[in-house]
Order: C-alpha cells, then structure tokens, then sequence
C-alpha cells in the first residue's frame, strides 16, 4: 500500500487525534462504568461497527487524496461524523449523573452537521471530477477501470483498447462512417535502451504518451499497446482524414526533443506509423494484427531506405 | 543450451538444486516487476527468498524458485509484459556477453551458447536440425515445464532473448519464425511487439527456425581477437552442472526401446528412485516418453511432410492403425487432421 499522501496530511491527523483524546478525557472523567450486567452487547457491536467504519473511510480518504479544499471537507463532515458515533458508543459503557446528563443529550447533534459538510464536499467532489474526467478524456472514453490502466504511460492497457474497438465494431452498422486506427513505433526504441537504460526508456514513453495525447481529438483515445508501441482510435473517422490526423501527430512527435534526468541529453526521434480503416466484416484480433504488418511493412521499408541512402 | 548427450552421471543437477547465476534474472526479474507496480514481497512469497539477498549478493536460487517467482509473475502482471522484458536483459551481469557482442555470426552464438551455457542458459536446450534451406531449433526446458504458466513464460522468455538478440546483432528479426506449443494468447500484443517476427501458435512443440542465409550471415561489427579473448575468459568459468532431466530425456531419446527400469538402472536408481526424481520434476516415463515422440512425430510430418509411413517406420511402429492410434494419444489429433490444419493455417 503506498502510504505517500497521508504523510501530506499530518495537520489533519493532528486535529483529529486531539479531538478523540479529549472526547475519551471528557466522557470517561464525567461517566461512571454501568457494570458488566448493563451493557448491551449487541448495541456495542452495532454502535462499535459504525464507529470503526468511519474511521476506516477517513483513513482511505486521507490515502488517496492530495491536500485541497475537498479534502479538507470531507475530513471534516467524516471526523464530525465519527465525533457521534464515538459518543454514541462510550454511552454503551457509561452513564452520567443528572448534572452531566447533557453529555448524552448532545450526543446526536454533530452528526447532521458533518453529513451536511459531507453534502457540500461531495459537491465539490463531482466539480472537481468533471474537471479530471476532461483531462483523462484522451484516455479512457466511457469506462473506468484502474487495471485496464498502463503502469508506466499511464494511458490505456491493450485490453481496454480491444473493448473499445470491439463495441466501435458493434457500432459500425449504426453509424456513417467508420472508424480508423493508428499505429505508432518508435524507431529504434530498444537501441535508446540499451544505451541511456530503462528508466529513461520509460521516461520516454511517458512523455511520449503525452505529446500524442495534446495531438489528438477530444473523442480519440489513446492507448499504449505493448513496449514502445501506441494506438490512437479515430471514431467516426475515414482514413483520408485518418492519415492528416497521422502526419500532424507524427509531427509532433519527430519534433518532440526528449531531456534526460540529468540534462545531458537531448533527443530527437524517429517515429514508425501504420493506419487502417475498420469495415464492418473485420475483426478485432484481424484489425490488430493487419495493423501490425503494416507497422512492419513500414518499418522494414524504411530501413531499406536507409541502408541504400547509407 | 546444450545438445550433446552427456554419460558422466556424476555431476547432474535438479530443479531444487542452486543454480550459479539464476539470481541476476530474478533480481532483474523483481526490479522490473517493482517498477512496474508491484510490491517485491508479493512477487517472492513462496520463494523463500527476500528483496534484500538481491542486493546483498546473498540469493543462490534454484530453478524451482525461479519457476515459483514466474509464478507469481503470472499472477500479479496483468499485461504479461514481465516475461519479454526480462527476455531482453538475460545476457546482462552474463560472463557471455562479451563474446556475443563480438561474435561473426548467428551460428558462432549458438555454438557459444550450446558449449558454455552459462548463469541460467542450462535452463534451455534444443535439438538441432536443418532441412530445405533453414536451421530449426526445437527448445526443451532442461528441468521440465512444471506446468503450462511456466512453461509459457520460459517460452516468452527464450524467444524474447532471440529476437532482441537477432536484433542488436543483425538489426532485424523479418526471416525468424517461432512455433509456440500453446493456442494464441490473449496478449497476443506482447509478442507482436516484442518478438516482431513470424509467430505460429497451437504447434505442439517450442521451435525457433531461421533461414540459412542469416545463419551464417558475416556480422560486421565482430572482431575475432576479441571474440578469442572473451571465449578464453568464458573458458574458465566453471561450467554448471547437466540437469537431470535433459540428461534422462536425451537417453531415452536414443534409446527408445528401454522401459522405466533399464533407464533408472542406467542413472544409478532404483525404479522407485527414479519415479520419485521425475515426480519431483512433474513428470512421469510415458509422459516423457511421449513427448519426445511428439516432437519427432510433429517436426518429421510438418517440416518434413514425411508420409505416415516413413513417420512409422522412423518412430519403430510396425503397424500403422497402431501408429496412428500412438499419434492421437501424443497429439490429440490425427495426422491427416494436423496436416489439414496446417494447410489451412
């Protein structure tokens, strides 16, 4: 489990350990134990339930969160939240004499408060969300699922592109044009390797995938297939078009200088495309791998062209 | 890899016996698995090992290690991406590497690799063979497949280390063709992308063939006295002890006649003994048996498109009907069928 953003909420965790220390202080200085006879077990088991789970969703929103206003919304209505419920449980345990009986009368009022906060926060959740949603457009279209992601890239997986590409198939018959799919390699990929190493081969590949994703179309989605290898997805795109799309982005790419870490590098690549149009007899597994050949058709003719040129 | 048939029984080693060398591939194994995502411990458990050995030099790893962390691999890489990228990195922290950067030509690399197969490389062996203009290479794993994730990502593994070898030494993978054993994969991606050659599925064997004129292709950026000097230094490295089970599949490749107890009599054992040794290995005699027959049925009746009966004759089948019958338990099909299945493929 990466710990790394809770560590950016120290603050929060401050605040909440203070408030826990002093309802604890407050209700067992003022309580007396009922005895063993008067608990209720199944309401402590009930009552502990509710309290250890809010605890355990603030612990996940403190993981997963960077600092920011929605964050500390939902800290707050959560930490409120659990502020009665813990209450609501050491009252299992305890009972006050009549001039402290307002410490169970109070018991229920902080939690419409935090469940409001928390209203509000989920709001600017869903605002914020929009936002993100259309900067990961280029990458995930409809659907989300974090295991269909790329480790190093951060763009798509090969099987989300196959579900994609599966459902434009289904598509085909209902919509004007087709779509096409572009292949790109870069050239020479394992040469860079083998001389800077894989982690400035993967840095490569990172901002690779970014330079593609600011070249394309809000509805494309880009996805990297496999090692150095990208598809782009062009919906409701013929291949003449198609092939303008390809040049600009190849463009960008070949114009792209990549900086190592260190900054003693600088370097210009070479890029290796393949295009096809989708019909509606074609297959999934069949584009992909006409797309391949046409990737190696390419490549191969180009070496060609450069051995002859050498 | 190695392809000669050894009689010294004295010196052999099993899938749990430590292997010099193995733990730079699982080391590099671990740390490619680490940067993409997932958390060493969960890739060692079951190995008995710990990320820190790596570093501190202190990991000696069998093969049955190594076969667990792939594995683990299987399990946690869900773009099974792992195996090919380790494939390219086999020769790093590899005595041979020298020599592979100077050798002159694909056929002095496999000779190096046949005579010294050094840090891990006793893990493959193939038989050699050559028919109508191209050299075939069928691959065997020397400690057995254990199971068909491992036997896959070994699969990966070796033809990922041949491509991105042909590749840094000629440039191109276009004339390489590799014969998988398993149906196409669902991350068929990876092996187009990795491998970029010719890649065939459902072939009943792991095969490996290049045409005669790559195979000797002169590399112009050899150099034989470097070359001499690498393989004088390979020359003194100890060279790892022959695996059992290559040593038994090669005895019983020549001699097919002799059942369980004449064999386990040869390797020194009682039958028991030696039932217990091919356990270990999951495995058993007909199952072995039977393998090396596919082989030789498949190659013989697909490369060679020998008819049934010379394909009879070569495997000792008197009768037909009972080679046939033979054919179908190896293979699961009948010989017309792979023939028609070939050709339409």
């Amino acid at each position: 489990m990466n710990l790394s953003f809770l560590k950016l909420h120290r603050s929060l965790l401050l605040i909440f350990v203070v408030m826990q220390t002093s309802v604890l202080i407050l209700t067992l200085s003022f309580g007396q134990y009922k005895g063993h006879s008067e608990v209720d077990w199944f309401d402590v088991a009930g009552e502990g339930g509710i309290t250890a789970m809010t605890l355990v969703w603030i612990f996940f929103i403190l993981l997963s969160r960077p600092k920011g206003r929605v964050t500390n919304l939902l800290f707050a209505g959560l930490a409120i939240m659990n502020l009665s419920m813990t209450l609501d449980f050491i009252d299992e345990f305890v009972s006050y004499s009549d001039e402290q009986a307002w410490l169970s009368t109070i018991e229920s009022i902080p939690a419409p408060f935090g469940m409001i906060l928390m209203t509000i926060a989920l709001y600017h959740w869903h605002q914020e969300q929009m936002s993100i949603n259309q900067q990961l457009r280029n990458r995930e279209r409809f659907y989300r699922e974090h295991q269909l992601s790329d480790a190093i890239s951060g763009l798509a997986s090969a099987d989300y592109m196959k579900s994609q590409i599966n459902r434009e198939l289904n598509l085909l018959h209902h919509s004007q044009h087709g779509f096409s799919l572009l292949m790109l390699d870069i050239a020479q990929f394992d040469r860079f390797n083998r001389q800077f190493g894989d982690a400035e081969g993967d840095k490569l590949l990172q901002e690779f995938a970014q330079v593609i994703t600011l070249n394309v179309r809000e509805q494309d989605l880009v996805c990297r297939y496999a090692s150095d290898c990208f598809i782009v997805m062009l919906p409701n795109t013929q291949l003449a078009i198609a092939e303008q799309l390809s040049s600009s982005i190849v463009g960008a790419l070949e114009a792209f200088s990549f900086n190592s870490s260190d900054s003693t590098l600088t370097y210009k690549q070479k890029v290796h495309t393949s295009l096809v149009a989708a019909t509606s007899a074609d297959s999934t597994s069949g584009l992909l791998s006409k797309l391949h050949q046409g990737l190696l058709k390419n490549k191969h003719l180009h070496e060609y062209c450069h051995e002859q040129t050498a | 890899m190695s392809t000669n048939v050894s009689t010294k029984l004295t010196d052999v080693s099993y899938i749990d016996t430590p292997c010099q060398g193995l733990q730079s591939w699982a080391a590099q194994l671990a740390d490619l698995a680490k940067h993409r995502g997932i958390h060493p411990d969960k890739l060692l458990k079951g190995t008995k090992l710990f990320y820190q050995d790596f570093a501190a030099g202190t990991a000696i790893i069998s093969v049955a290690q190594f076969y667990q962390l792939q594995e683990n691999c299987r399990q946690f890489d869900n773009q099974h991406q792992l195996s090919f990228l380790l494939g390219r990195k086999l020769l790093n922290n590899n005595p041979l590497y020298s020599a592979f950067s100077q050798a002159e030509s694909l056929c002095s690399l496999q000779k190096i690799l046949i005579r010294a197969p050094l840090h891990g490389f006793n893990l493959f062996n193939a038989t050699h063979k050559h028919h109508q203009g191209r050299h075939y290479f069928i691959i065997n794993l020397s400690f057995g497949a254990i199971n068909t994730l491992v036997e896959q990502f070994c699969c990966e593994l070796f033809a990922s280390f041949i491509a991105a070898t042909c590749k840094w030494r000629i440039g191109n993978n276009s004339d390489l063709s590799f014969s998988f054993p398993y149906p196409e994969p669902k991350h068929i991606e990876q092996y187009q992308t990795n491998l970029q050659a010719n890649c065939k599925f459902s072939q009943q064997l792991f095969m490996v063939s290049v045409s005669d004129e790559l195979y000797n292709r002169h590399l112009i950026d050899s150099c034989p006295s470097l070359l001499q000097q690498s393989l004088a230094s390979i020359g003194q490295q100890p060279l790892p002890a022959k695996p059992w089970l290559q040593a038994v599949r090669e005895y019983i490749t020549k001699h097919p006649q002799q059942n369980l107890e004449t064999v386990a009599h040869y390797f020194a054992m009682s039958p028991a003994t030696f039932k217990r040794k091919l356990k270990q290995h999951h495995t058993r005699f007909s199952t072995l048996q039977d393998c090396i027959n596919r082989q030789t049925a498949v190659f013989n009746l697909t490369t060679l498109a020998q008819s049934n009966e010379t394909l009879a004759s070569t495997l000792n089948f008197t009768d037909l009907t009972n080679f046939r019958r033979a054919f179908k338990r190896w293979t699961g099909t009948t010989p017309s069928n792979l023939r028609c299945q070939l050709k339409s493929m």
